[in-house]
């Protein structure tokens, strides 16, 4: 009887010596996963056309419009921002937010190609003004498809008269 | 008999423990093989990437080249009233491809790595090479054509001239580059 319960208990302990063996192997098994994980999630997210991007919203925003508000000098897109915040109007009576938002969407159309047969899937630009009392919406412009990865490009300008104005293009492909 | 009694319980015992070692021979592979599939995985992952960072620097540098060569003072627009990041002087980069025609010292002006540079206006809708019959109202110029294979990297620019009216106008554009490292 005593010899039957010895054999049980060795097989026992036995079989939980196993169990903690194969235990081992999936705790290491899986923290070597979690590792290569890791290494590939932190390689994957890279904005690679960046600089490129600045250097559109840089160009974009020195682009001469046909707004004229204080003469001679035509607006720059840059200085319409401006004028859009401080609701001026073009010397033709053309509300400067309502011709700024043509222009931009012109621009884009003409220089931004997007689609399903392109690498770009379509882009997002927008310009908004910020100070301590309101944030409000300037330019907001999104054409295709914006839900996957992107790179962004943005451009602060602060104003004499306190805020500030972020301008910034999300490419998204 | 002491060593009768050895030679019956040895074998059953010997046997026990080499099924136990081949057991864990058999694990020690299995881990081995696993390790070694898991890190030509990883390899190949890093070398992937390592072929974009190749190709994404490489742009880079090639980006970083056509606006050094935007920058330069034969184009750059420079204005005491008018200061203007990343700007092109539009007549200037005209005025050079005329002297390039007819001056011998402009016509060897670009070192022989670079093999083209144009310069086009992308906004508002323009057509045609740029001649002294239709400029400004054309899309490009090419001031630089020495190779017939190119491979042309290129930057967002703005393109400003002087207007009729005494004011600054400036246009989107891009300066394409082609070079030799390309």
């Amino acid at each position: 009887m005593f010899q039957q319960n010895n054999f049980k208990m060795k097989l026992n302990k036995k079989a939980q010596e196993e169990m903690v063996g194969f235990v081992v192997i999936m705790v290491l098994v899986s923290i070597i996963l979690l590792i290569f994980l890791s290494f590939s999630i932190k390689t994957t997210p890279k904005d690679k056309n960046n600089e490129e991007l600045a250097n559109y919203l840089k160009s974009l925003k020195s682009v001469t419009t046909e707004c004229v508000v204080f003469n001679p000098a035509k607006a720059s897109v840059s200085e319409l921002i401006n004028y859009c915040q401080k609701k001026y109007k073009c010397n033709s009576g053309e509300d400067t937010c309502v011709y700024l938002n043509q222009t931009i969407s012109n621009i884009l159309n003409l220089t931004l190609n997007y689609g399903q047969n392109f690498k770009r899937k379509g882009f997002v630009f927008r310009s908004i003004y910020n100070n301590s009392a309101e944030i409000s919406n300037l330019v907001y412009i999104k054409k295709g498809n914006c839900s996957s990865n992107y790179a962004l490009a943005e451009d602060f300008d602060v104003l004499i008269s306190g805020g500030s104005i972020s301008t910034s293009i999300r490419d998204c492909y | 008999m002491k060593y009768k009694t050895k030679t019956k319980t040895s074998p059953a015992l010997y046997s026990r423990g080499q099924l136990k070692i081949q057991e864990m021979a058999f694990v020690l592979v299995a881990i081995v093989i696993f390790m070694v599939i898991a890190g030509l995985f990883f390899i190949k992952i890093q070398m992937a990437g390592l072929k974009d960072e190749v190709v994404s620097q490489n742009d880079d540098k090639a980006i970083s080249l056509a606006l050094k060569i935007a920058s330069l003072p034969e184009f750059l627009w420079s204005s005491k009233n008018n200061q203007c990041d990343n700007c092109v002087d539009l007549d200037k980069v005209f005025l050079l491809k005329s002297s390039a025609q007819t001056n011998k010292i402009y016509s060897q002006f670009w070192t022989k790595d670079i093999t083209a540079i144009k310069f086009e206006v992308l906004y508002p809708k323009k057509e045609g090479e740029c001649t002294k019959g239709n400029y400004p109202n054309c899309k490009t110029i090419t001031l630089l054509n020495s190779s017939s294979e190119y491979s042309f990297k290129s930057a967002y620019v703005s393109l400003c001239k002087i207007d009729l009216e005494g004011s600054r106008k400036c246009e989107l554009g891009k300066i394409y580059v082609s070079a030799k490292q390309f």
